[in-house]
């Protein structure tokens, strides 16, 4: 069995700059986007913040690598996905530094995830 | 699709297990190993057994023994089922797909 027609979800919950996660799973999301896998991802717990706007990474010299994340549309990643709950509890806003995020509450967001074969998390 | 939760980080230092239980489906498997095994004593459990049938709860026994958690004891052992490791590599094929909480 190959992985070619595997849909793929990549989980984020980490926040972006103290850890290099995010970095990582957006990297390998924009790989398996050159490849033409079905790619969705999935941002829970502290991993919202790395949708949060008015980000300024160059003030702690970080790279911009969020900036990024406008380019799913050309990777063909067009399933972004939020939980509504995690945001509530940072009391964070619907307004994300890209378009077509899609904020699901807690159930719907689990059974999302559920529809995927691999499912992958950092 | 079912999936296979493998907790590997204690909910006392960690939200790991609390992430998890919001993305579990109620014919899903979840194991304990590793510093994982800790979380048999913590208030979340009731919230997992809330979303999840008693059958489809594991606790690696080795991993358990090793840091002195009595998975034989009466209360525990009406909750987990306790696992070999080679049980644990069998359930990877058994369900659809593997997240790794940690």
């Amino acid at each position: 069995m190959t992985a070619k027609n595997k849909s793929i979800a990549i989980i984020n919950s980490t926040a972006p700059f103290s850890r290099v996660n995010g970095k990582e799973a957006l990297d390998l999301a924009l790989i398996f986007g050159s490849y033409e896998q079905d790619t969705s991802l999935f941002f829970q717990g502290d991993g919202v913040y790395q949708l949060v706007k008015h980000l300024t990474p160059e003030r702690i010299s970080s790279k911009d690598y969020l900036k990024t994340f406008a380019a799913f549309e050309f990777y063909d990643i067009e399933h972004v996905y939020v939980c509504a709950a995690s945001l509530t509890q940072r009391t964070l806003e619907n307004d994300f530094h890209i378009d077509n995020v899609t904020v699901l509450s807690p159930d719907d967001f689990s059974k999302e995830l559920h529809l995927r074969q691999i499912i992958l998390r950092f | 699709m079912t999936i296979l939760h493998l907790i590997r980080s204690s909910a006392f230092s960690n939200n790991d297990l609390e992430q998890c239980i919001h993305n579990i489906e109620d014919s899903d498997s979840v194991v304990l190993l590793d510093d994982g095994c800790y979380n048999i004593n913590h208030p979340l459990m009731n919230k997992l057994q809330e979303k999840i049938s008693m059958i489809n709860l594991y606790i690696l026994r080795k991993h358990a023994q090793a840091r002195g958690i009595n998975i034989d004891d009466f209360a525990s052992k009406e909750v987990f089922n306790s696992l070999t490791m080679e049980e644990l590599v069998a359930m990877t094929f058994s369900n659809d797909s593997v997240v790794t909480w940690q």
